[in-house]
């Protein structure tokens, strides 16, 4: 009987543990110690849809990933603050807008997010600095580029080389707009000219909304006109708060976020080997079919 | 003997629990106890590296694949183990006992539990020190009953099983180091630019 309870004991101690381990595993910041962090999250390259990274292209930020990751952020008792740490010369307006939604509810439980700008934090690497609560920049950094730009390319003239032609049938007059094959009609240019300017409008919007206080929107038009700033210009301009580099955006971060002393720094989305060599196989081979879309 | 007392057996009183074994070989009761220890440890290191955010941070499919492979590397040694301990002593002392030294060895790593195990309750409870040493110790405690296994499945005496025991990994050691004593130098004859 002795030799049962014993036994027992140490078998539901280990099965105690074990429980926790799943949960730890699950959950990395379950534990009974909780020590506040700083969470970073890196967004580098072009700010995509999907795919996360290409073999035969160069690095992008995929918004599925990166807005997995603030929901993390946001979810985690352990992390006080986020910096954001972009560098990237925009992307796709989409994914622009998904990961600046993300940020907005991230903000809304009450953690600060920083921007820490890299080498570039333009176009929609700025529409995502908008969804922050400060954004720091490096005086040589370039940002700005508010604006939007749709391109297609015409290569009816090669296929005639080559003897190729193509035949449409569609349901209507647009449905093949955009098409590779044939110049844009006058009409046909009018519509995409609306949603560049529809989706210029929204640009604008953000900014307003994100700098609200700092810069107006009398005073965003004329710097809306796709130009670029270095990190110094944009910050006479109000398009950034202040100027700093990687460490100084966590020192505002654990100051915003009333942190004192020491503080560890996780980056909530550094890729390892293993993952980077999946996605990148992934998206090499079953990648998307490059299709017209909006880029900011 | 029920697999309670061979659990309690094995902490408490290892001898006779081990010369039991030896005579009773539960093969596949020992197999589900090393497979069990093996995957429990694996979960309680990942749990450990995970909280002291020093793991590979392998996802999840990643780690799993990891931990399949190397269980079944870890089955692969236990049987080359006990087939080489065997075959030892039945070179050296002509008395070879596959089965009793596979189902000891398969038994003799359950106390490996507990190092992981403690030394997560260590990692949460911020004594990263602590945990060590009772990982050490728990390592230590399975070496002692692996010989222990050896000993009682191959009825020899303690220096015997000692012998047994170091003999495979001593012949590796001296065959490595000879190895890189002739790659070393190879490597020095050749021109250097």
């Amino acid at each position: 009987m002795k030799k049962r309870i014993v036994i027992g004991l140490i078998l539901v101690f280990l099965l105690i543990l074990l429980i926790m381990a799943v949960q730890s595993i699950s959950q990395p910041q379950a534990g009974l110690k909780s020590i506040g962090k700083i969470g970073v999250i890196e967004v580098s390259g072009t700010i995509t849809g999907t795919s996360t990274s290409n073999l035969l292209q160069g690095t992008t930020a995929s918004a599925r990933d990166i807005m997995a990751i603030i929901r993390q952020a946001a979810a985690r008792q352990d992390i006080k603050a986020v910096v954001l740490r972009v560098d990237s010369p925009g992307g796709t307006s989409v994914a622009s807008q998904e990961i600046g939604v993300e940020l907005d509810k991230l903000r809304a439980t009450g953690k600060p997010v920083i921007t820490s700008m890299g080498d570039v934090c333009a176009s929609g690497g700025y529409w995502i600095a908008c969804s922050t609560d400060h954004i720091m920049a490096n005086p040589a950094t370039l940002t700005g580029s508010i604006g939007v730009i749709m391109q297609m390319q015409n290569i009816e003239g090669l296929y005639e080389k080559l003897g190729v032609k193509e035949v449409v049938i569609k349901s209507g007059q647009h449905k093949d707009i955009g098409s590779p094959f044939r110049d844009l009609s006058p009409e046909e240019q009018q519509i995409l000219q609306g949603i560049v300017q529809d989706s210029y409008q929204q640009f604008i919007d953000q900014v307003v909304k994100g700098r609200e206080g700092k810069i107006t929107r009398e005073q965003l038009m004329p710097l809306a006109d796709g130009r670029i700033f270095t990190g110094a210009q944009a910050r006479d301009l109000g398009l950034v708060d202040s100027l700093g580099d990687y460490y100084d955006a966590i020192e505002q971060a654990k100051v915003m976020a009333g942190i004192q002393g020491e503080v560890p720094i996780e980056v909530l989305n550094q890729q390892d080997m293993w993952k980077r060599l999946v996605t990148s196989l992934e998206s090499t081979f079953l990648g998307n079919q490059p299709t017209t879309r909006l880029y900011y | 003997m029920t697999i309670l007392d061979v659990l309690y057996g094995l902490i408490f009183q290892p001898q006779g629990t081990m010369r039991e074994l030896a005579r009773t070989r539960p093969l596949l009761a020992g197999f589900l106890v090393f497979i069990g220890v093996y995957f429990a440890n694996y979960l309680l290191q990942e749990a450990s590296s995970a909280i002291s955010q020093n793991g590979l941070g392998l996802p999840g499919y990643a780690s799993w694949m990891l931990a399949s492979l190397g269980a079944v590397t870890a089955v692969v040694i236990w049987f080359v183990s006990a087939g080489l301990f065997s075959l030892l002593a039945e070179i050296i002392y002509g008395y070879g006992n596959g089965k009793a030294v596979l189902s000891c060895l398969g038994f003799a790593v359950f106390p490996g539990i507990l190092g992981p195990a403690l030394y997560y309750a260590a990692i949460l409870l911020d004594l990263p020190g602590v945990g060590a040493l009772l990982y050490l110790l728990s390592g230590l405690w399975v070496i002692g009953l692996q010989v222990l296994a050896v000993r009682e499945a191959l009825t020899l005496t303690t220096g015997q099983a000692v012998l047994i025991y170091l003999l495979p990994m001593a012949s590796f050691l001296l065959i490595g180091a000879l190895l890189l004593i002739i790659g070393g130098l190879a490597l020095s004859s050749l021109p250097l630019l």
